[in-house]
């Protein structure tokens, strides 16, 4: 027996130090990675807002799928229109998987737009100023929320682009719209649509100069990176620029179409 | 010619024989059959849940989700259940008797018992996976259809060039090969639930101790690295001592668990799951010397 108890804590006590060592290495790397999904450790705080099922299941390593169960709550919420509780649970979900776009991505959409337009008509305000008021409180929730999303996936376009987009909406200012969408632009996985709307969005904030330049910028890329149907478009709108700015003939970069006509027309 | 016995050596062939009789033995009790169908229609289910989501492509998102959490709770209850009855069962039918009477070593057998269980397990989470990866075409069929009969052209790009974009995001999100990595240390961890539970069965006074006490390491194992992190901070003595006794004990089940990094798209490199890999085999082969050095001793 004594034999025995040797044995055991020679080889446990052997074993822990190399665990010890390893499980540091392991942890250091989890951590470097962010293979635990970066969300918060199971706190009082998270505790009180989870069911004893959900915290359980959290504690057991399912933190996905805890996160998945409330935001089909949160999504329940939504479709009753019973904001506050659909906010409680998209915030919650983000704390429980931090790295999911379409968390961030979609909790911005159900606050600015959503739960502000419903807020915005609920027949419980009587006052078109306070309607106004709580209107703008979730718009400003959803830029808060989107900007979060930002901290804590700065290397996605996705978040960028919906904050300039919400900032351009539902804000109704797309000069401050266009430093998110340039951002966005920036990404080498941005679509299209995302690096044309910078342009859009000077012309719409009457800063037809810049937009200009961002056309032509486009313009004097690889034009066999983007379909050609895009480089169309840029022309139309370069020219658009051009016409309003009145830049000579000779200054031109995108030539007017009509012109182009009649001079094929001469030959 | 003078008779002389020869020496036992251990054999790799005996403990595959127990091996494969462990495998049958268990692929044939009830509770095996039961928890299987239960996980093949959790895993089903997955599909019937997706459609709450918000998103069309959050749609994957839960499939892999559910699916890799239910391959992970089925195998390990089918670890948990099907290792505390090993030795339980051989004492009970005294089908242990004429084994260890035959040249048969006691870590043979030992092993041999693992050995059947970690070929079960292999089993089962391959069934599993294919069950799950069935749904995830499932669904990407699903999706890629809805993709291709709703975009429409956009100023730049026509339906068609629309249509590519989608389809390419969602295979992005239903053919990542990540997942394969996570299923892999699913099952590692699995072998860890089996081999702890093992050993607890060398001791244990009955099949519900195995089950309740490697349940419990279970849910402490997803806790080990906060203990870890918690008792190289400033703490109490008390608080220390117990953090210790957890760490010394416990595994890191937590390091496993790849898959919400796997499901929301961030990479998992190689190296990673070796060196995953590398530290659950260690802490298995621990355990199954522990197991061994008091199975040795245990009076049968």
């Amino acid at each position: 027996m004594k034999k025995l108890v040797y044995q055991i804590a020679l080889v446990m006590v052997a074993a822990f130090v190399l665990k010890w060592g390893w499980e540091g290495s392991m942890n250091e790397d989890f951590d470097r990675l962010k293979l635990g999904g970066g969300g918060a450790q199971l706190s009082l705080e998270l505790r009180s807002k989870l069911s004893q099922n959900l915290a359980i299941a959290l504690l057991s390593g399912f933190r996905g799928i805890v996160a998945d169960f409330v935001w089909l709550a949160a999504h329940g919420a939504w479709e009753n229109q019973v904001w506050y509780k659909m906010r409680e649970g998209i915030e919650l979900a983000v704390i429980l998987q931090p790295h999911s776009i379409s968390f961030w991505d979609i909790g911005a959409w159900h606050f600015a737009w959503n739960a502000s337009y419903g807020e915005f008509s609920n027949p419980k305000y009587t006052n078109k100023a306070h309607r106004l008021k709580v209107q703008r409180d979730w718009i400003m929730a959803g830029r808060k929320f989107l900007h979060e999303g930002i901290r804590n996936n700065p290397g996605h376009y996705e978040l960028h682009f919906k904050l300039g987009w919400l900032i351009y909406q539902k804000l109704e200012d797309p000069l401050n719209a266009v430093p998110h969408l340039q951002k966005a632009a920036g990404f080498p996985d941005a679509p299209l649509y995302v690096t044309r709307m910078v342009g859009h969005m000077y012309q719409k904030g009457g800063k037809t100069r810049d937009a200009y330049e961002w056309w032509k910028q486009l313009w004097l890329e690889d034009h066999s990176k983007y379909p050609q149907q895009l480089w169309y478009k840029i022309e139309q709108w370069g020219r658009e620029c051009e016409e309003k700015l009145n830049i000579p003939d000779a200054e031109r970069i995108f030539p007017s179409r009509k012109k182009s006509v009649n001079v094929k027309g001469k030959k | 010619m003078e008779n002389t016995p020869t020496q036992l050596h251990f054999s790799p062939g005996r403990m595959w024989t127990i091996g494969r009789n462990t495998m049958t033995e268990v692929i044939r009790q009830k509770f095996f059959y039961i928890l299987v169908i239960f996980a093949i229609v959790v895993l089903m289910s997955s599909v019937y849940l997706s459609q709450f989501s918000s998103l069309e492509i959050d749609r994957a998102k839960f499939i892999k989700d559910f699916g890799l959490a239910a391959i992970t709770v089925f195998g390990a209850i089918i670890a948990m259940v099907g290792t505390s009855q090993l030795l339980p069962l051989e004492l009970e039918n005294r089908t242990i008797y004429p084994i260890l009477a035959k040249p048969v070593f006691r870590g043979e057998f030992l092993l041999g018992k693992y050995a059947g269980m970690a070929m079960l397990l292999l089993l089962t989470v391959v069934l599993m996976g294919l069950i799950f990866t069935g749904l995830l075409f499932y669904t990407e069929h699903q999706l890629v259809k809805a993709a291709m009969a709703g975009g429409g052209p956009t100023p730049e790009i026509s339906a068609q060039e629309a249509a590519r974009q989608a389809v390419q995001q969602i295979l992005k999100q239903t053919r990542d090969p990540d997942l394969v990595k996570a299923v892999v240390l699913i099952y590692f961890k699995v072998l860890m639930v089996s081999a702890i539970t093992l050993l607890i069965s060398t001791f244990a006074t009955s099949v519900i101790f195995s089950v309740v006490a490697s349940t419990m390491v279970y849910i402490c194992g997803h806790l080990e690295a906060a203990a870890r992190q918690t008792w190289l901070g400033d703490q109490a003595i008390m608080s220390k001592l117990m953090l210790l006794i957890i760490t010394f004990f416990v595994p890191d089940l937590n390091a496993f668990n790849v898959a919400d990094a796997v499901v929301v798209g961030q990479g998992v490199p190689w190296n990673y799951v070796c060196k995953t890999v590398g530290y659950g085999a260690f802490y298995s082969g621990v355990a199954l010397l522990v197991a061994h050095f008091i199975f040795q001793e245990k009076e049968i």
